[in-house]
């Protein structure tokens, strides 16, 4: 009961409720912005986090996380631009109900069914996440090492159908963080003489000349979008009228909630999943594309039911749903703190205040969005050109913050012209990020696996939740290709 | 037209193939120190992982080379390629220009923050950047400096980070 109260107080403290309100400002400003993705909004505000304690700190992420999900629906709906890949699929009926001077309504909706589904797949990860946790109690090195391979299969699911550039991609990652000491033997690798690279590159560094400033480049490329936002009137829909639609809501966060905690499946699929579910329920499916309620809640609801279940296996399991929420995992070992089982154990409190401050978070952003709808309208209006100057100051002190140290901000051109080459080849650089994650833990799980083994590998497949992970990796690897390859053959015999 | 871009691509990957060769037969041989100091491991030691993933990015970016080669084999109606007009190469230049102007400005703000601080590099690079993007409205380069002055204050303030407003470090 005192730890409940003790929970409550951290989550409704000033400090708490100010950094959530920051990151879900932030995250919608970041995320209404055509061309800023919720990865950027994410590594931006982190070097904010150094000085903060854990909890606030993930509360600051966090926001930007859920607020950046919803911003990106913004610039959807008036500018038929996704703000981010996940509102591509707001954009069917959104901007059509702009457009008959239903902005507003198509707003409201919008900022109604994200916070359903936010608020939704937060008490899923409350109820569901323990549950998880307790089974990987009982995890080792073995198991750890496994799921790190399953989590970094899912650089198949992030590779956009291009899968050896994926695996590049994510090696280039892991390559990242065996720069420095080795983690078992202490052994300095590809430091070139160099002190400072003893202690290995700050992944932080790594992510913002790879997805901030080379996005930069990109952008200062490209021709501004001189679109008109359509004007926002009032709103003629109330919130009952809206939730009158709750089922729908309830379905599309179910489908969102599943997505969402399948590793590399993010937001825009569970949103494309749920507009397509709402069609076929619908008893007037020849609306949607026309400016249909219902085509703007589903894919609303659905992509903000991700947000909290991508959460799911980075809590429990120390593996990432998502390159965003890698990111988040990253953040995390600024703070030295471990995801995994053992939170639920040692760090019941952290993990309880993270999991119940989502909640908190998402009726924030829907008191925000509320208020503040017209000043997020006229964040569209920034120009491209504004944008690069301000984002080269964020990641600048940024870098600089890491350790306040100069060292690091030389190395931001080498990965701003990495991530620029990869942007440029098309070569997926989600699983960079993944790679980034994931590379240090599964060396350092796979050399202890075999330190307990005397060297012996068949302990990844002689203990049995190891060979069930490693066997399940293989499947979902294996069993698209396989389906497909059945499907072309009877195709073919037809 | 998709020959040229399959071999485009071909170029751009080997450059990955090669990197990893370089690592697997130079860097790792002289970076990477061979000591077991945990014998129970058998053979794995600090270089067994780095060149795990070298091997894994070299069979990646060949299989990836013969993936386009054999789509290239299998290419029968491709379409002609058309030179790209002068105007359409003119303005491919000035793009190639203005990316390389704004890398090196980028450069440029971390050097001038390393040598003389951070007031100096804003001043000098955030309107640079504005320029050279062909902004012509004053009211960008004024938000864009109070931004950066905005983002000093909190930083040197509120998160107590040391940022030097003004340096002689060289």
């Amino acid at each position: 009961m005192t730890e409940a109260l003790q929970i409550l107080f951290t989550v409704f403290s000033l400090e708490s409720l100010g950094s959530m309100l920051i990151g879900v400002t932030a995250g919608i400003i970041i995320g209404a912005l055509p061309g800023l993705s919720i990865i950027m909004a994410i590594i931006v505000l982190l070097p904010f986090t150094y000085d903060m304690n854990s909890i606030s700190a993930m509360y600051l992420l966090l926001g930007a996380y859920c607020g950046g999900t919803f911003g990106g629906s913004i610039s959807a709906i008036l500018l038929n631009t996704p703000g981010t890949g996940v509102a591509v699929a707001t954009t069917f009926d959104g901007y059509p109900m702009a457009k008959k001077g239903k902005a507003a309504d198509a707003l409201k909706v919008t900022l109604t069914a994200s916070t359903f589904g936010g608020i939704f797949s937060a008490f899923a990860l409350l109820f569901l996440a323990p549950l998880i946790a307790k089974v990987a109690f009982v995890f080792g090195p073995a198991e750890y090492f496994a799921l790190t391979v399953f989590g970094l299969s899912m650089v198949a699911n992030v590779s956009n159908g291009n899968l050896f550039k994926g695996l590049i991609a994510a090696t280039v990652g892991m390559l990242v963080t065996v720069i420095g000491a080795d983690p078992i033997e202490n052994v300095p690798r590809f430091v070139f003489g160099e002190i400072q690279l003893f202690s290995g590159i700050n992944t932080t560094v790594c992510m913002l000349g790879v997805f901030a400033l080379s996005e930069m480049l990109l952008l200062s490329q490209k021709k501004e979008n001189k679109k008109e936002a359509i004007a926002v009137g009032k709103s003629t829909l109330s919130i009952r009228e809206i939730l009158k639609h709750s089922k729908l809501m309830a379905i599309c966060s179910a489908i969102g909630l599943y997505i969402g905690a399948i590793p590399g499946s993010g937001g825009d699929i569970g949103a494309y999943m749920c507009y397509d579910t709402a069609k076929k329920l619908s008893k007037h499916p020849e609306e949607f594309g026309h400016g249909a309620i219902e085509g703007v809640i589903a894919p609303e609801s659905g992509n903000n039911a991700t947000t909290g279940s991508a959460l799911i296996p980075m809590l429990t399991l120390g593996i990432p749903g998502s390159a965003a929420v890698g990111v988040l995992m990253n953040a995390l070992s600024v703070h030295n703190i471990t995801p995994g089982p053992d939170l639920f154990t040692n760090d019941k409190f952290w993990v309880y205040s993270i999991m119940f401050g989502l909640i908190v978070i998402n009726i924030l952003m829907f008191i925000l969005g509320n208020g503040l709808t017209k000043f997020f309208v006229k964040i569209n209006k920034v120009p491209q050109k504004v944008l690069v100057p301000c984002i080269l100051v964020l990641c600048m002190l940024g870098g600089y913050s890491i350790k306040t140290s100069f060292f690091d901000l030389n190395l931001i051109p080498i990965f701003i012209v990495l991530g620029y080459f990869m942007k440029k080849i098309k070569m997926p650089i989600s699983p960079m990020a993944l790679g980034i994650v994931l590379g240090k833990l599964a060396e350092t799980n796979f050399r202890r696996a075999l330190i307990l083994s005397d060297g012996s590998m068949s302990i990844f497949i002689t203990r049995p939740i190891s060979a069930f992970i490693l066997a399940f990796t293989v499947y979902s690897i294996v069993s698209p290709h396989v389906k497909e390859y059945f499907k072309n053959k009877q195709a073919k015999t037809n | 037209m998709k020959k040229r871009q399959l071999i485009h691509d071909s170029f751009a990957v080997s450059i990955f193939t090669i990197f990893s060769l370089i690592v697997i037969l130079f860097i790792i041989p002289n970076q990477v120190s061979d000591s077991q100091v945990f014998g129970a491991t058998g053979n794995i030691t600090a270089r067994t992982f780095p060149y795990l993933l070298m091997w894994v990015m070299l069979i990646c970016s060949l299989l990836h080379i013969g993936n386009n080669f054999i789509s290239i084999k299998n290419l029968t109606n491709d379409e002609p390629c058309i030179p790209p007009s002068d105007e359409v190469k003119q303005e491919q230049n000035r793009k190639a220009l203005r990316t390389l102007g704004v890398f090196l400005l980028f450069l440029a703000f971390i050097l001038l923050f390393t040598w003389f601080g951070y007031a100096v590099a804003c001043i000098v690079v955030l309107p640079s950047l504005l320029a050279i993007q062909k902004s012509n409205v004053l009211g960008h380069y004024i938000s864009v400096l109070v931004f950066a002055a905005i983002f000093y204050i909190i930083f040197y303030y509120v998160l107590n980070v040391n940022v030097p407003l003004f340096q002689m470090n060289f």
